[in-house]
């Protein structure tokens, strides 16, 4: 281990460590837009700027390597300027909409100008890229909020692997694009919004929670995702009941801070139209019970080939207690006529531990079978 | 997984076989991609060029079913070249003679002319897998040998040989010490939410909650004794696949779906369907109607796992919370709460001990409680300490920390036993009829039956339709192009849908995701032949024939 | 091949050479074919061929003389060394050169039978005899411009055949490289560097020896050597020159380092803006190849070696290290921080030096001559000569190599001729983009390292644009903040949007809309720009307005409106 000291407190870190993440890891902020724990150093947005025992000019953090002895100081009268100066630049470059903007409250750049107390960039402000639109339903890209951090480029490569986009032009005019500009469906970008998950700013934004509630509005409960058996926790930030949108935690224990595609997009089923929303009994059940007049046969078209399936053609709603009554009396009835090894229980891959439990205990402590299985070979 | 997720990344060589994991498992793909960006070598084999195959440094691509002869192969280089591990051989192992007997006739040369691919990749693979070898920069663990890890999923195991293959894996990391250390392990990779969950806590035909065997009197008493019964059944159940069977020939009257769909799910569906008509009652419990729903008798809506509280397991055993985050739609239930009602009821209507009370809960947390209570492995758990990010078992007591890697020190049953396989040939192969290989899984955006992600809006505007991924060569021969429509027949029955011509399948083979009800892949899978231990059905392997209905 | 054979190949050639009584030097450097020089040498071939006597004369390509403002240069080289320079020579020029310089005695005369075409050259040859404009194109020897330069990398440029390998070896080339070879340790050929007080000559001046060393002593299979030749500063040309006019010495340069530090490849990185530089070095390589001087048994030695050539693509912060080792990756042309530098991880992540040019091509001349000879050349701190691309408002404009230490009043006044016309010289502008202005105030300034830096400026790679008072200096700090805004890479946001906005605001003072407080905003935005940029290109981006600013600020207040 090796021992530094930064701000007067004595921090012990792993050989190789840099400085900025040791200091972060340790509950002490030096502003940074570009760095990310996860991802490799650009050292682009020159505000890590520490003052190191023994040099005369400061020195980003989060390319200096931890060495032992070092004396580290993260404020002093230089570096605000310094910062505050690299901040106004950056704010010349950005519309200062914040008021209207959903990512404010959560936008690092926001953050920044809030601690430095920059209310106006002190230049002409002159904002570099043009609003882009594309249109997938994923997320939205907005250059113009875009301060060229790189960190959606280095996830994009470095973790998900698929580097759909990267840097183009160059200078001021320099934005992130994908292989000749075009839409993202074009690219082989994988939708997993990994990117709008590192973005500081409001460049890359959810759809889902565009004009749908600000930040501090949001409750954010931490779960785990319902698609395959990674078992990512995905923080779901909602309003009013509603999911607004999901994203990974900061420390997941599976997924660190990343998610797939379906697991940061895929839960909008949840508020299907199609949701089963009370218990239903088949028609020609009914009309056994006497609770439908019409009589009714199963079709013979297969489930499968049914063009438009309307559940309510096939069945009608009923309580829940005609339900568990329904159910009760016939499992009942079956396992006293031909046993119970006469009767099948499936559980599911996609119920909780709970569920399935209950589920196994009913089979084999009620029923009495261990006629019980699931799609765990499915 | 014999070892956690988060360790791949510091892994020197990555291994992977029958799992399309960029697609399937995204989020361990990233543990791999950074891996092989530090430095780590990457061999796939898979008869399909996955997309991973781009980062990987090494792609061995056998012909469907033939992947074993590659396995057995390697075994056979390693032994031969003196790569294994002869410390951990000696110390950790039983009956590695016998197994290094049969390898002796499974030569690279052999496995060259079964399965296509060239001898010096499969010893090139072997050298690389038994030493850890990385293609730059420094291991981590700056071990002589360096950490190998195997993550494989249902390509290996949906085969009627899925447990040999298995084994066979699970030999390969003992023959080179590749397991019970970081980064390395037979790390399955599982493709649901809580599928290792469920069978953790019972959801099998053979075992009791943390995998007691029902056949042992005394494991099934002690269980007996907690749930304050006089006795539980005795023997093993019927599987899905044998319960279909079972019900066709008059044996099952009754089936209780919970959160499944095996219309699209199981194999040779006309067959399932058939066997469903027949039952006298079909419940089934989901979220949505689904197409099995629309078989069923009565349908009892669900609370899916964003509206309710309790803990899934995940591919590397650990127990994590779930939470309600939005109230369910009407008066939909948690899974747990209608089972009880109706536990509750048929108690009362068959008198069983100890009654109706005994199925009140007033929590998903009260029901875990008493499942820590028969299921040994996770003992040591509560809500309170699965927080902020669960623990992974076996978890034996209250102050065990968890277990991120198995068989550290000594395997479960002491010494690891070397288990002699040989290989064997899927159970449908091609002929003139039949002359091609369909094979079946998934793709990014879709999610198994298809019941939860076609009905999400942005991955059905990204991936809105079925098809058919076919090798531009099968096409060609068929006046086949992209996009156009493609009528897929095979023994069981007949798939209409559309094609898109691919190099990612090799020629002879076609890909058909079972996501699509409009194109239902398990209407052509065979339910006849199923693995005959783990009684898994041969998913990945049919006999097809492909037919161009503008040829007509 | 061994270097026997080699040996043979320069004694044949020497003695080829020595055939004749007179050689004519044309140049056909970029400038003076712009100028004209191949008509200028085609012409001269065909007249020497057409003359009546003319065996004694060869007409020889070369490379640049200097004076590139009155090209085409021609050299008539006696076999004594006797030497006259000849400028502005056209075709005319050229026929009544050759006219005068052969003999028209009856009995030398060849026996040839002249083409209808040659019989016309013939006749034109006849009236050149009796022209008498000859006289104003003969260059003194003595003029300032020849005699204050001391000549190092330039020694044999403008002197040897480029396209030629034979040349060079006549020359004594690849002496040094078997020098090295065979007598020194790596180690040595290191210190040797470190003696000689070689300094990095692409503008920041480290050390050359040290760097090898930190390359030399890093454990690693591979090591590379990058010859850096994106040359990108406004109006230099001192790298395009070397590399086109005596390639095989920066090769050679190269290889020294790379036995010096262990390396068996590397790479010139030249602007694709260079496509003579680029065909000569290929023929360079592709010459050194066939001889066994590049490949696997190097001179017959157990070192082995390779070159390949990368093209630039137009970027000018490609010439900053990290960024060119990113585009010869084939990645994105950006820089990176440093540490670690190039000598730890630099090509493909492994140990690279990485030189430009003239420094490379310093290497053979003090391998040869001893460190010793090299290092009393030039100031204490900065040893040496420095070739500069002397351009701008002056009369003798050119490649010029001059001692360091000299002081820019001898570089404007006696070398470059003073300004011409009723104008008064203003200022020095040194380091192109990164560099700044020095006023005529600072004229006997020393030009070493740190006598620039000290006013602001840096040695740079040796532009030196010279200014004259009829030059506004905010406007001319415009020009050089225009070419960063254009070349800045984008990567870190001082670069990227402070030189837009210190342009934004060099507008505003130039078109007259200036406020008083805006002079000490930009400086203050640029020593911004300077403290927190990522790379050298951005940190000294803001020099031109820095350096003018501090010397001639009374001309931008004078265009802030007063009552404003």
């Amino acid at each position: 281990m090796i021992t530094l000291s930064i701000d007067t407190k004595t921090i012990q870190v792993a050989p190789d460590t840099n400085v900025l993440k040791a200091a972060l890891d340790n509950g002490i902020h030096i502003p940074h837009l570009c760095y990310h724990p996860d991802l490799s150093i650009s050292g682009g947005c020159r505000l890590c700027l520490v003052e190191v025992e023994g040099q005369d000019q400061p020195v980003l953090s989060c390319g200096l390597t931890a060495a032992e002895g070092m004396v580290i100081q993260t404020q002093s009268e230089q570096l605000t300027e310094l910062r505050r100066g690299v901040l106004d630049l950056f704010i010349s470059d950005h519309p200062l909409d914040c008021v209207v903007c959903d990512k404010a409250g959560s936008c690092t750049l926001q953050e920044y100008a809030y601690e430095y107390g920059l209310k106006e960039t002190s230049y002409e402000p002159t904002v570099s890229s043009a609003l882009f639109q594309d249109d997938n339903p994923f997320f939205l890209r907005d250059h113009q909020y875009c301060i060229l951090c790189g960190r959606c480029v280095r996830v994009c490569d470095e973790i998900v692997g698929v580097h759909a986009i990267d840097f183009a032009n160059r200078g001021f005019e320099t934005n992130i694009a994908t292989p000749y500009d075009g839409p993202m469906i074009d690219s082989t970008c994988v939708f997993c919004g990994n990117c709008v998950q590192v973005c500081p700013t409001a460049a890359l934004m959810p759809v889902s929670r565009l004009q749908r509630g600000r930040e501090w509005d949001l409750d954010r409960t931490l779960s785990v995702c319902g698609y395959c058996g990674v078992g990512c926790q995905i923080e779901y930030a909602t309003k009013d009941n509603a999911i607004i949108y999901a994203q990974a935690p900061e420390h997941g224990a599976a997924n660190g801070t990343f998610l797939c595609t379906k697991g940061r997009y895929g839960w909008d089923f949840a508020t299907s139209p199609e949701r089963l929303k009370q218990p239903m009994l088949r028609r020609d059940v009914a009309h056994k019970l006497g609770l439908t007049e019409e009589p009714w046969e199963l079709p013979e078209t297969s489930p499968l080939d049914i063009r438009n399936p309307n559940v309510e053609q096939y069945f009608v709603p009923v309580d829940w207690d005609t339900a568990l009554e329904f159910v009760s009396s016939r499992l009942s009835e079956i396992t006293e006529s031909h046993g119970p090894d006469s009767i099948m229980g499936l559980a599911s891959a996609r119920c909780t531990n709970e569920d399935n439990y209950l589920f196994q205990k009913f089979m084999r402590a009620v029923i009495g079978t261990n006629n019980i299985d699931h799609c765990a070979r499915l | 997984m014999t070892n956690s997720v988060r360790e791949i990344r510091d892994a020197d060589c990555i291994f992977i076989t029958g799992s399309n994991t960029a697609e399937a498992h995204p989020v361990i793909s990233y543990e791999v991609v950074r891996a092989v960006k530090k430095g780590a070598h990457l061999i796939i084999i898979d008869p399909r060029r996955i997309p991973l195959v781009d980062h990987a440094t090494l792609f061995l691509q056998p012909h469907p079913g033939t992947d074993i002869y590659v396995f057995l192969a390697m075994m056979h280089v390693i032994i031969r070249e003196g790569w294994m591990d002869e410390t951990f051989i000696a110390e950790r192992t039983e009956d590695y003679d016998a197994f290094a007997a049969i390898l002796e006739g499974y030569t690279p040369e052999r496995a060259a002319l079964a399965s296509g691919v060239p001898e010096e990749k499969i010893i090139q693979a072997a050298r690389w897998y038994a030493l850890g070898e990385r293609s730059h920069d420094e291991s981590i663990y700056g071990e002589a040998r360096g950490h190998s890890t195997i993550l494989y999923a249902m390509g290996i195991t949906q085969r009627s040989n899925g447990t040999d293959n298995v084994i066979t894996l699970a030999n390969l990391s003992m023959l080179c010490g590749q397991i019970g250390k970081p980064s390395t392990g037979v790390n399955p990779l599982r493709g649901q939410a809580n599928v290792q969950g469920a069978c953790d806590v019972g959801g099998l035909v053979n075992v009791l909650p943390g995998y007691q065997q029902v056949t042992d009197d005394k494991l099934r008493g002690e269980t007996a004794k907690t749930w304050e019964v006089e006795q539980l059944p005795c023997d093993v159940g019927l599987t899905i696949v044998e319960s279909t069977h079972a019900a066709l020939a008059g044996e099952i009257h009754a089936i209780y779906v919970m959160g499944e769909n095996p219309m699209m799910s199981d194999p040779n569906s006309n067959h399932v369907e058939e066997a469903f008509r027949k039952l006298d009652l079909l419940i089934v419990q989901d979220i949505f109607p689904s197409e099995t729903a629309y078989l069923a008798h009565v349908l009892l809506p669900a609370a899916s796992s964003l509206e309710k509280d309790g803990t899934f397991t995940n591919t590397e055993r650990r127990v994590q919370r779930i939470r309600k985050v939005i109230p369910p739609p009407g008066e939909a239930l948690a899974d747990w709460s209608i089972i009880a009602g109706i536990a509750a009821r048929v108690s009362q209507k068959l008198d069983r001990k100890p009654g109706p009370e005994a199925w009140k809960y007033d929590s998903a947390s009260s029901i875990f409680d008493e499942l820590t209570l028969v299921t040994p492995i996770y003992s040591g758990m509560s809500y309170d300490r699965l927080e902020p990010s669960g623990l992974q078992w076996p978890c034996p007591s209250e102050t065990h920390p968890g277990t991120p890697i198995l068989h550290v020190g000594t395997f479960a049953r002491g010494q690891g036993k070397f288990h002699a396989v040989e290989a064997r040939d899927p159970a449908e192969l091609t002929d003139d009829e039949y002359p091609l290989t369909l094979t079946t899984g998934r793709v990014l955006y879709h999610y198994h039956s298809g019941t939860m992600t076609r009905r999400s809006a942005p991955l059905h505007w990204r991936e809105p339709r079925g098809y058919a991924e076919i090798n531009p060569q099968d096409a060609e021969a068929l006046g086949l192009k992209d996009g156009f429509a493609v009528i897929i027949h095979s023994r069981r029955g007949t798939v209409r849908t559309k094609t898109k011509i691919s190099d990612g399948v090799p020629p002879g083979t076609v890909f058909l995701a079972f996501h699509w009800r409009e194109a239902p892949a398990n209407r052509l899978t065979q339910d006849h032949t199923l693995d005959p231990i783990a009684k898994i059905p041969e998913y990945k392997i049919s006999a097809i024939r492909l037919e161009n209905p503008r040829a007509r | 091949m061994s270097r026997e054979k080699l040996d043979q190949i320069a004694e044949k050639e020497q003695a080829r050479q020595s055939q004749f009584d007179k050689r004519i030097h044309c140049c056909i450097s970029t400038a003076c074919l712009s100028a004209g020089a191949g008509h200028t040498i085609q012409t001269l071939r065909d007249s020497v061929e057409a003359a009546p006597t003319g065996d004694e004369v060869e007409v020889v390509q070369t490379g640049c003389m200097g004076l590139c403002s009155r090209g085409p240069l021609v050299r008539v080289q006696e076999k004594s060394g006797e030497e006259v320079y000849y400028a502005d020579v056209d075709s005319e020029c050229a026929e009544e050169l050759v006219a005068k310089t052969v003999s028209w005695d009856q009995a030398q005369a060849k026996q040839q039978k002249l083409s209808s075409e040659l019989q016309t050259v013939r006749a034109r040859l006849e009236t050149a005899r009796r022209k008498r404009s000859l006289k104003k194109h003969i260059l003194s020897p003595d003029m300032p411009f020849f005699t204050k330069q001391v000549k190092v990398v330039l020694r044999d440029v403008g002197y040897v055949d480029p396209e030629k390998l034979e040349d060079y070896l006549a020359h004594g080339g690849y002496e040094a490289l078997h020098k090295v070879l065979t007598e020194m340790s790596p180690e040595q050929v290191c210190d040797e560097m470190l003696n000689s007080g070689l300094r990095g000559r692409g503008g920041a001046g480290f050390p050359t020896g040290l760097k090898w060393n930190f390359v030399r002593r890093e454990q690693s299979d591979v090591k590379y050597v990058v010859v850096n030749g994106d040359e990108g500063d406004p109006g230099a040309y001192m790298d395009r020159t070397v590399m086109e006019d005596n390639p095989h010495q920066v090769l050679e340069g190269m290889m020294i380092a790379a036995y010096a530090v262990g390396a068996n490849h590397g790479y010139f990185y030249i602007r694709a803006e260079y496509p003579i530089a680029i065909d000569r070095i290929r023929g360079a390589i592709r010459a050194a190849r066939r001889h066994g001087i590049l490949g696997k048994s190097v001179l017959g030695t157990d070192f082995s070696y390779n070159a390949d050539v990368r093209i630039g693509a137009g970027a000018f912060v490609c010439g900053e290290e990290t960024a060119l080792i990113h585009s010869i990756e084939g990645k994105r042309g950006v820089p990176r921080m440093r540490p670690p530098y190039p000598s730890t991880s630099g090509l493909w992540g492994k140990p690279t030096v990485i030189n430009n040019v003239e420094t490379f091509a310093s290497v053979p001349a003090i391998i040869k001559e001893g460190a010793d000879w090299y290092a009393q050349i030039g100031t204490e701190k900065s040893k040496g000569t420095k070739v500069f691309a002397l351009a701008g408002q002056l009369t003798n404009t050119g490649l010029i190599e001059v001692p360091m230490g000299i002081t820019l009043k001898e570089i404007v006044y006696e070398i470059g001729g003073d300004v011409p016309g009723d104008a008064e010289f203003k200022a020095a502008q040194t380091g192109g983009p990164s560099g700044g202005c020095i006023p005529n105030t600072h004229m006997d300034t020393p030009v070493d390292y740190e006598s620039l830096q000290e006013l602001g400026s840096i040695m740079g790679s040796g532009g030196l644009v010279i200014i004259d008072s009829t030059t506004s200096m905010p406007e001319f700090a415009r020009f050089f903040m225009d070419f960063c805004v254009d070349e800045s890479c984008g990567k870190c946001v001082p670069c990227r949007v402070g030189t837009v906005q210190i342009r934004t605001l060099l507008d505003k003072i130039i078109e007259g809309r200036g406020e008083p407080e805006d002079l000490d905003k930009l400086e203050a935005l640029c020593q911004l720009v300077r403290s927190t940029s990522l790379c050298g290109l951005g940190q000294s981006a803001p020099n031109p307005v820095l350096s003018t600013l501090r010397f001639f600020r009374h001309e931008y207040e004078a265009l802030i409106p007063t009552n404003a």
